[in-house]
């Protein structure tokens, strides 16, 4: 069945400001426009611009479940959000954020999608016909009577999609939901939410990942600073003008930081050799990987790819020993004096942020080494000089900025001058302009730090070209492929196999490298 | 997925995929009973048999090391603190220190009483999803807002457990070596740093809790509305049986004991039931 959208109106929304609690200035400004349902919309905008926000204002969370002050009005099919219930928003309007880990309340895939139903007091041989169709409209039948941990990133995506979907909203509000899947696994969703659309279902979406997004979208909102600057069609000239002036469209200068891979005249000294290395958790029957074998040189920047479950992280994890291989064997040079072997930088780099400020943030390891005073301080007035922010320095670590956050964890990692660090997922969230900071302040650590290696786990392609030196392709359990990220991009056929890229999909700029496409033209495809 | 690695599935038993109301009748049953029995028989019978169950439900090898650690440290402190504190034909256990053999022996007898309750409600916890677990609260008549958040506490612990292990790790590539009694060379107790550390995993469970609640509260939960239990909660088989049993055991129990205080305390005593008291007495 497919319905052409109609000029039925969806969301209507009056002057909306809100202003958080304990803030002055207000995140969203005065922001009006209304949108047809079974319509596709992007809501862009860098990190901090208020997309989660606006998402939060048309789910009714604000003012509903929230302490700032809200001024306007947001109508949902004629439901002023203002005082509505939350089972009355429910049945309108679903939301999907960006972490499915944290949204996951039961530890039954059938339990899940039942969780909503049974908050709306549906009878049980009801419950179970909607969760059927919701299971086998994701592709999820398979996995109903399987533990929500066991499923991987993009299967939870799917699943909170599938929960949100039973409960029967005609709005479907989604924040990043790109953010953790691997390319394959974001196309497949965005085909998924594209069949929705069809069905009648009115979609908005909060996201980075514009290349994949825009060619599919009927509008797109731009927001810049908390206000509202552009909002029309994607193909709008303007529209991509202001996109690229809310610095949600980046353009891609090619590699960050240099890349020598030796001390000058030296030949590089191997920091790391990893020989038949192999890893199987207790009661899964297939091993994440096995016969793993790779060397890392200092000054080398080596990424880890492969699809969401391909046991990236894992082998992070295996380096600094927080998973026990149980075969094979890694060596990993000595550090020299004031240094240490291996530093880690998690997927949350919160975990490592727990310091009174962030000076005693980065002089912590130095200290734990025993360094003089004075070395200490050139540490971290080094580092701080890489974070490009000496302000920083008396503030505490976690009441910054994500981005932030994520720059003073690594900076802390690199004030012991690790052999090599390990960084996990470290761009996952990030908008373009912050992962390109990010991966700059790394190169300028890397330098401070005299030849460390850097080792990182990633599923995109961008930083691969623009930041690493080497590639290592990890695919059903196997290291497939060890080379140059040049290689790498240019074997459509390996990048197709641990789905990195989806058959029919073209690279997008990042990956290509090349400009964004000229103002006023066509950058993606035909309207529909 | 994270650094931080999968969570294994488990694997069920039979005892463990039984009706989640039957495990809280048990849990409830060993509960009344660990306070209410007094001989030293008893106590070690409750203790098997929670010992038992709880053989039965599966547990893996690690899972039973960590509850061994539970259950030696609830004996021990027991022990340790009637050794110190006995006062009745005491007999020191090392000459010169002020712990007492008989204060030993009747410590380790009274932890018998946690320790059958420990294993229970663990045995409850660990064979139990926390969705089933929370429809069984609710159909026992728990507010929904509590039990809510006790099962909610449940499915989160392995998360916040798996993050701990990540901050340490951090901490040590970073040079990090607990010294717990001896101040570390800049002046800062390594207790200073064990309480610091707490605060990035508080952090990050109070962004998961507020991620949590948005979540929750789109997806229209509410509790003060009622709400559906799916799948329905049935009993079948031998499952009802076994309830009532449970209930007529702990109500018999309870009536036995009942009855023989009154008569210890000279407030009621029926000669027809001097066979009661006497097994009583003896055996409870």
């Amino acid at each position: 069945m497919t319905q052409e959208p109609s000029g039925e109106s969806a969301i209507e929304v009056r002057g909306l400001s809100y202003t958080y609690a304990g803030r002055t200035s207000p995140t969203i400004e005065d922001a009006s426009f209304s949108l047809a349902a079974r319509r596709w919309t992007v809501v862009a905008g860098r990190t901090g611009s208020g997309k989660s926000t606006l998402l939060r204002a048309l789910a009714g969370l604000i003012p509903n479940q929230a302490a700032g002050a809200m001024r306007g009005q947001v109508t949902l099919f004629g439901l002023d959000t203002r005082g509505a219930a939350p089972l009355a928003l429910a049945r309108h309007v679903g939301l999907v954020l960006q972490s499915p880990d944290d949204q996951i309340v039961t530890t039954m895939v059938e339990n899940e999608v039942a969780f909503g139903l049974e908050n709306l007091g549906l009878p049980p041989d009801h419950i179970a016909r909607q969760v059927t169709a919701s299971l086998a409209a994701l592709g999820l039948s398979d996995c109903r009577w399987q533990g929500t941990q066991t499923l991987s990133g993009g299967q939870k995506q799917r699943l909170m999609l599938a929960s949100i979907l039973a409960m029967g909203p005609r709005l479907l509000l989604l924040d990043e939901p790109l953010a953790q899947l691997d390319p394959a696994g974001a196309q497949e969703l965005l085909e998924e939410l594209e069949r929705l659309r069809r069905l009648g279902l009115s979609i908005v979406i909060a996201e980075h990942r514009l290349d994949d997004l825009l060619p599919r979208a009927d509008r797109v909102l731009v927001l810049d600073g908390g206000r509202l600057i552009a909002d029309g069609d994607p193909r709008d000239a303007n529209v991509h003008s202001a996109l690229r002036g809310a610095g949600a469209l980046v353009d891609d200068d090619g590699a960050i930081g240099a890349r020598s891979s030796s001390r000058d005249g030296d030949v590089p000294r191997r920091i790391l050799d990893v020989e038949q290395l192999a890893c199987q958790f207790a009661g899964q029957p297939k091993p994440v990987w096995s016969e793993v074998s790779f060397g890392i040189d200092e000054g080398e920047r080596v990424a880890v790819v492969g699809a969401n479950g391909s046991g990236k992280s894992t082998l992070l994890a295996a380096i600094v020993g927080i998973v026990r291989p149980q075969a094979g064997y890694m060596m990993l040079a000595a550090p020299e004096a004031g240094t240490t072997a291996v530093g880690l930088v998690p997927q949350n780099p919160d975990l490592t942020l727990f310091s009174r400020t962030v000076h005693d943030e980065l002089a912590f390891g130095p200290r734990r080494l025993r360094l003089d005073a004075a070395e200490v301080a050139d540490r971290v007035h080094e580092a701080a000089a890489a974070l490009g922010n000496l302000q920083l320095l008396d503030e505490p670590p976690l009441a910054l900025s994500q981005g932030q956050r994520l720059c003073v964890a690594v900076a802390a990692a690199m004030t012991l001058r690790p052999r090599l660090l390990l960084l996990d997922e470290p761009t996952t969230g990030q908008d373009q302009a912050r992962m390109r900071h990010l991966l700059a302040t790394v190169s300028r650590l890397l330098v401070a730090s005299r030849n460390s290696a850097v080792l990182f786990s990633t599923h995109d392609l961008r930083v691969v070209r623009s930041f690493a030196t080497r590639a290592l392709v990890l695919h059903d359990g196997r290291l497939v492929a060890d080379c140059t990220p040049a290689e790498l991009l240019a074997d459509e056929a390996l990048l197709r196999r641990a789905r990195l890229r989806v058959a029919g999909h073209q690279p997008n700029r990042g990956e290509r490298g090349s400009a964004l496409a000229p103002e006023g033209g066509r950058a993606h495809e035909a309207p529909r | 997925m994270s650094i931080i690695g999968p969570i294994e599935a488990r694997q069920e038993t039979w005892l463990a995929r039984r009706d989640p109301r039957l495990k809280l009748a048990w849990l409830v049953a060993v509960s009344i009973a660990s306070v209410l029995v007094d001989s030293h028989a008893a106590l070690v019978a409750l203790f098997i048999a929670t010992f038992v169950v709880a053989l039965a439900l599966g547990w893996r090898p690690r899972t039973w090391l960590a509850v061994g650690v539970v259950l030696l440290i609830v004996a021990w402190g027991t022990a340790l603190s009637q050794a110190m504190f006995y006062y009745d034909n005491r007999t020191p256990l090392v000459p010169g220190l002020p712990l007492y053999r008989e204060g030993a022996v009747y410590g380790l007898i009274q932890s018998l009483r946690m320790l059958a309750m420990i294993l229970a409600g663990l045995g409850v916890c660990l064979s139990t999803g926390p969705d089933r677990l929370l429809a069984a609260l609710v159909a026992v008549r728990v507010p929904v807002a509590v039990s809510f958040m006790a099962v909610t506490a449940l499915r989160f612990l392995p998360t916040v457990a798996n993050e701990w292990a990540v901050v340490r790790r951090s901490c040590r590539l970073r040079g990090y070596r607990p010294r717990l009694w001896a101040p570390s060379r800049e002046g800062v107790n390594s207790w200073r740093i064990e309480v610091a550390l707490v605060v990035p995993v508080v952090a990050a469970a109070l962004r998961r809790a507020s991620t949590l609640a948005t979540s929750l509260t789109t997806r229209g939960f509410d509790a003060t509305q009622p709400r559906t239990a799916y799948p329905p909660l049935a009993m079948s088989g031998v499952e009802p049986w076994l309830l009532v049993a449970l209930v007529l055991a702990t109500f018999a129990l309870s009536a036995a004991k009942s009855l023989f205080w009154l008569a210890e305390a000279g407030l009621y005593r029926m000669p027809a039931l001097q066979g009661l008291y006497d097994l009583a007495s003896q055996w409870l």
